[in-house]
């Protein structure tokens, strides 16, 4: 008799609809709360700090911007180094100005590691 | 002889013709060393080195330490929030009820009066990584009977639960501490209630099928196999479901409840046999008590806050009080305990982790493959549902 | 049956402890009671819980105190009848770090979990005939969970390599 059902259920999965999806061609939904890149506003960072301290993998560092910056942006700002980032998103709970945010962006494999660091002004290597 | 042949090949990766033999016997003698795992998709990153007489185990010795990471060690150095993450992967498989151990050990130490709602969301969370830890667990132990469909039915249906974890704490696997100390880290987002009960439903759905599998596939290969008696379980120390098979009612969520377990109407499943059928039937079991619970949990959610203090704290100015604490959990596996010293600094003074699997693998798991048949391991291995990351930490 | 109220209970096995014993026992909650003895009683101490039912050692740590100079030792042992966690503490001698193994009570339970921390802690359980290391291969140090081990030196001596660029951020 069970083995009846279990026929059952196994002929069934042939017709059924397949549970994976296609991915490059489509892709499931990522809730807004999902932790994937930061995304980090200049303008509205008090410089604290507070989120390279928290930080569990030292991540984050606090640096000066480039000469052609210094004008507008006098303090330090983080750093953040994704390549020992675990996405643990504590530096975007304790960032009292909300200028750290994490976004859905998921697609960071790439084959230059230099490229996971994200310096505080995108713009600075392009520039030169 | 070929049908040894192709199991050495699957399970070891390495070339079954003779060059395993470590120490050449006289001719007409059988007895040879077999290394099962430690690189097997199904083993984790552990290994056990048999003796085998033909076909038949003599001795076996557990080879543990592939995953060893220096958690407790990682832990005196940082702050509980930062441990939270932490804790995470002290087990892949159920890194929110890792969470859960660790919030509770230092709520315990500060003495934070944990609000309502996060106690429910506490609860809702380890139980949904209960049941998925269960499911995964059905997945690998189909794989180690070589029924496929099985492993690949189990982690397709693991997924929606992955679906709601991703929803509510912004990650598949890993919740980076969502459970932290002082309660959770954020509220639950809107329309979760549906989409957990949806995924509750598909799970149904899904425990039917299995069911229906029980017999044909699972049965055969685990009765009778790996008889664990209720003294030698004891002496050996194992918990959970291991140990609830083999005839003892506990569980620590009863026992010794924390959270709000004491006010959920729940079973604890047991059997009696002590073999690998009754542990897969426990298991089976749980998941619908793990269900049952689920349910009651979202009938009750109070509204509230979900953390006190509600912001972060920065490290420099966080204390953990002067005291020590024992914490013990039910997770999945067994009893999750973490044996936490503060001496009034930032960061614990000592942390002691006790997983499950530390006694689960090592002694219980070298007492039951003696004398057992090679081609019974992978179902005795299995049945036990270990994993190395919380032994090895 | 008419349930005794859980503190009493905790209070109960105090007193039965200390009828027997020189301990100094506390009542830390329900279901927690610790108790701090000598090292030379500690054995005594677990066969007795035994007998009363503490069956399940849960765990043995070990905590380093280099500026005392001791090691503490927490046993945490778990009765299934009476439902409660007893744990028994005692010091030891850091440079001497010697305490009889706890496997004639416990048996293999106990070994693999003395087993660890010798390896980890270096502390040397006599009786103990299996103290093989656990987890860490070819190692050569001193155990890596003591205090004053540090460990960021000693990666840096032994793992640093200073030919690998990618390195440098992490050591320099
Ligand atoms: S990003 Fe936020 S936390 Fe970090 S320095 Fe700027 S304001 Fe402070
Ligand atoms: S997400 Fe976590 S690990 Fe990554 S930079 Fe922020 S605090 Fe550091």
């Amino acid at each position: 008799m069970s083995m009846v059902k279990t026929l059952w259920v196994l002929v069934e999965g042939l017709f059924s609809k397949p549970m994976t999806i296609k991915f490059p061609h489509e892709a499931i939904e990522i809730p807004d709360a999902y932790r994937g890149e930061h995304k980090f506003d200049i303008d509205r960072c008090a410089s604290c700090g507070f989120c390279a301290e928290i930080c569990p993998n030292k991540a984050i560092e606090m640096v000066k911007l480039p000469e052609q910056y210094t004008q507008k942006y006098k303090k330090t700002y983080p750093r953040i180094d994704l390549r020992k980032c675990c996405f643990c998103a504590l530096c975007q709970d304790i960032c009292v100005k909300k200028c750290l945010k994490m976004t859905k962006n998921v697609f960071l494999a790439t084959p230059d590691p230099a490229s996971l660091i994200k310096d505080p002004m995108p713009k600075v290597q392009g520039e030169e | 002889m070929s049908g040894r042949n192709i199991m050495t090949d699957q399970m070891s990766g390495k070339n079954p013709t003779g060059n395993e033999q470590i120490e050449p016997a006289t001719d007409d003698s059988t007895e040879y060393d077999f290394y099962f795992g430690p690189a097997h998709s199904g083993s984790g990153n552990f290994g056990v080195k048999l003796k085998l007489d033909g076909e038949r185990v003599i001795s076996a010795r557990a080879d543990p330490g592939y995953l060893h990471r220096g958690f407790e060690k990682l832990m005196e150095y940082r702050t509980p929030i930062q441990n939270a993450v932490i804790s995470d992967r002290l087990c892949v498989l159920e890194p929110l009820n890792w969470n859960l151990v660790h919030a509770e050990a230092v709520d315990e130490l500060t003495g934070i009066e944990v609000p309502e709602r996060a106690r429910y969301i506490r609860v809702l969370m380890a139980e949904l990584s209960r049941l998925q830890s269960h499911i995964i667990w059905y997945g690998v132990m189909s794989l180690g009977l070589g029924f496929d469909t099985g492993f690949r039915l189990a982690f397709g249906y693991r997924d929606y639960i992955l679906d709601i974890f991703e929803l509510i704490t912004g990650g598949r696997c890993y919740p980076a501490g969502y459970i932290c100390d002082g309660g959770v880290r954020r509220d639950l987002p809107e329309g979760y209630a549906e989409r957990i009960k949806n995924v509750l439903d598909k799970i149904k759905g899904f425990m039917e099928n299995i069911k229906s599998f029980d017999n044909l596939f699972f049965a055969n290969r685990t009765k009778g196999i790996g008889v664990l008696k209720l003294e030698d379980a004891i002496r050996l120390g194992a918990t959970g479901p291991v140990l609830r098979a083999s005839g003892m009612k506990t569980d620590v969520r009863k026992d010794d409840p924390y959270e709000i377990y004491s006010e959920l109407d729940f079973d604890v499943p047991t059997e009696k046999q002590g073999d690998a059928n009754a542990r897969c039937t426990v298991r089976d079991r749980e998941m619908e008590e793990s269900i049952k619970i689920i349910k009651q949990v979202l009938d009750r959610i109070p509204e509230g806050k979900t953390r006190k203090p509600s912001r972060i704290k920065r490290p420099s100015r966080t204390k953990i009080p002067e005291g020590e604490v024992y914490v013990r959990n039910e997770i999945a596996r067994g009893e999750a305990c973490i044996y936490m010293r503060s001496v009034g600094e930032s960061a614990p003074y000592r942390v002691k982790v006790r997983g499950p699997d530390f006694l689960h693998m090592i002694p219980v798991l070298e007492h039951l493959l003696k004398g057992c048949e090679l081609a019974d391991v992978p179902a005795i291995y299995w049945s036990l549902n270990i994993c190395p990351a919380d032994m090895d930490r | 049956m008419a349930e005794i109220p859980q503190q009493r209970k905790e209070n109960k096995l105090i007193e039965q402890i200390s009828s027997k014993f020189e301990i100094e026992g506390t009542v830390q909650r329900d279901r927690r009671v610790w108790v701090t003895t000598s090292k030379d009683n500690l054995i005594a101490l677990c066969r007795f819980a035994k007998r009363l039912g503490f069956h399940h050692l849960s765990a043995i740590s070990v905590t380093d105190w280099p500026q005392e100079k001791i090691f503490e030792l927490t046993y945490h042992l778990w009765s299934y009848s009476a439902r409660i966690l007893l744990t028994v503490k005692t010091k030891i001698d850091r440079a001497d770090p010697k305490i009889d193994s706890a496997i004639p009570i416990f048996q293999e339970n106990a070994q693999i979990h003395e087993r660890e921390l010798h390896e980890l802690f270096g502390v040397q359980f006599e009786g103990n005939s299996d103290l093989t290391p656990l987890f860490l291969e070819d190692w050569d140090g001193p155990p890596p969970f003591r205090k004053d081990f540090n460990w960021r030196d000693y990666v840096r001596q032994k793992y640093y390599d200073r030919s690998n660029e990618r390195e440098k951020p992490y050591w320099e």
